[in-house]
């Protein structure tokens, strides 16, 4: 609670042109923000951009900040519209650098896959190889911690979506995993 | 929290809540439901453990990535760039206006001359939003889609912080130059010539431009 009011102080001083407090909401949050969005549009660079992107949006919008939500699922907001928007305009070069990725993937049978890996690390690897979208709400719900209400405020979704969104996420995880060789018992 | 589907068991909505009840995000209400269905059905204590290699994974996975720190630094480059250019422009125009009236003139010529500052009001105030501007709230590079093709030779250039808007876009087009995107990080502008000059007016150009010292900082041409 602490740190959401420190959150809105700093909010309220960028609102009034104060580059100390962005240094300081840059600090809270700028690692959490880059990470959120490298992992949607994963290029460096783009999710360098995208993240400055966000923070200057929040130096120019701070004074529209209404505290509904926190600072932090606010930001988060901010850079899944800019991180879905880049990735709009990168389409087809997503969709042949996932169709290069698949290919790949072919060439381990499951069990030479397995052997490679450890069950962690395959994990890792199964939820880089999720849809962008449910990457993305496996991210806010297990990494950002988000309740429900955030992640439906900050992917602009249904409550419902999001809780059946995050239930497909997870079934696509096993059945990955059981691709690789890795049998969880579930679904 | 009412079911998702009236079609959906009760063990499939419990399953959904789950995520939450491990990350300790869910209401009350939720919290309370789970944690009574567990506590009928141990069996679903399986997915409490999947759960927990997922969350384990996912943090790690994010864990990994670590951001250049120059990216920072390039944010508040462009802050700075972006207040200053206003303020200076802002603060240069009040003075200008205020000066006006000050000096004795006759009612007429006063009137005249805060027409005159209505309009170059207007222009300036268009000149501040193209210098300071960024489509969809956020900055964007030179080569985002959107911004003209590379027509004739482009430079950037930097001003000085006490360049006003209006002498900036009066030096830029005196020398046919236009601005096409910034700010950039360092605080530059990226330009072009209007026209097709040839390399030998175009460096003349550069040189009457980078002979204003008083309004340029910097300019870097692709020679």
């Amino acid at each position: 609670m602490q740190d959401q009011t420190d959150d809105r102080t700093l909010i309220t001083r960028i609102a009034g042109q104060d580059q100390a407090a962005l240094r300081a909401l840059l600090g809270r949050h700028q690692l959490r923000v880059y990470r959120f969005v490298l992992r949607i549009v994963r290029r460096e660079a783009v999710a360098e951009e995208v993240t400055n992107e966000v923070f200057l949006e929040a130096w120019r919008n701070a004074g529209s900040y209404e505290a509904r939500s926190s600072v932090g699922t606010w930001l988060l907001s901010i850079a899944h519209n800019r991180a879905v928007s880049v990735m709009r305009r990168r389409r087809e070069e997503a969709i042949d650098e996932e169709s290069a990725g698949a290919i790949a993937d072919d060439g381990d049978d499951p069990e030479v896959a397995a052997q490679k890996l450890d069950k962690a690390a395959q994990m890792r690897r199964c939820i880089g190889e999720l849809s962008a979208e449910h990457r993305t709400i496996i991210d806010l719900v297990y990494y950002h911690e988000k309740s429900i209400n955030e992640v439906s405020e900050i992917l602009g979704i249904p409550l419902n979506t999001v809780k059946t969104r995050m239930f497909y996420a997870r079934k696509k995880l096993s059945e990955l995993l059981a691709a690789a060789g890795i049998d969880r018992g579930w679904p | 929290m009412s079911g998702i589907d009236e079609q959906l068991s009760e063990r499939e909505e419990i399953e959904m809540l789950l995520p939450w009840y491990m990350t300790g995000r869910l209401d009350e209400a939720d919290m309370a439901r789970v944690e009574a269905y567990l506590e009928q059905h141990p069996d679903m204590h399986h997915q409490l453990a999947l759960i927990a290699e997922e969350q384990t994974a996912t943090i790690e996975g994010n864990e990994a990535i670590q951001p250049r720190l120059a990216s920072a630094a390039s944010l508040l480059a462009r802050t700075e760039t972006s207040a200053s250019a206003v303020k200076t422009w802002f603060v240069g125009f009040v003075d200008g206006v205020k000066s006006l009236f000050e000096v004795p003139t006759p009612g007429a010529v006063r009137w005249a001359a805060a027409a005159a500052a209505v309009i170059i009001c207007l222009q300036a105030a268009a000149i501040g939003t193209l210098l300071t501007q960024d489509s969809g709230g956020g900055y964007q590079t030179a080569s985002r889609p959107g911004v003209e093709a590379d027509h004739g030779a482009v430079a950037l250039i930097a001003f000085t912080d006490k360049a006003a808007a209006a002498d900036i876009t009066r030096v830029l087009a005196d020398n046919r130059l236009r601005v096409v995107d910034g700010p950039l990080p360092g605080g530059f502008y990226s330009v072009r010539f209007e026209d097709n000059a040839t390399g030998d007016e175009q460096q003349k150009r550069f040189d009457a431009i980078l002979a204003r010292k008083d309004l340029i900082r910097a300019v870097m041409t692709g020679r």
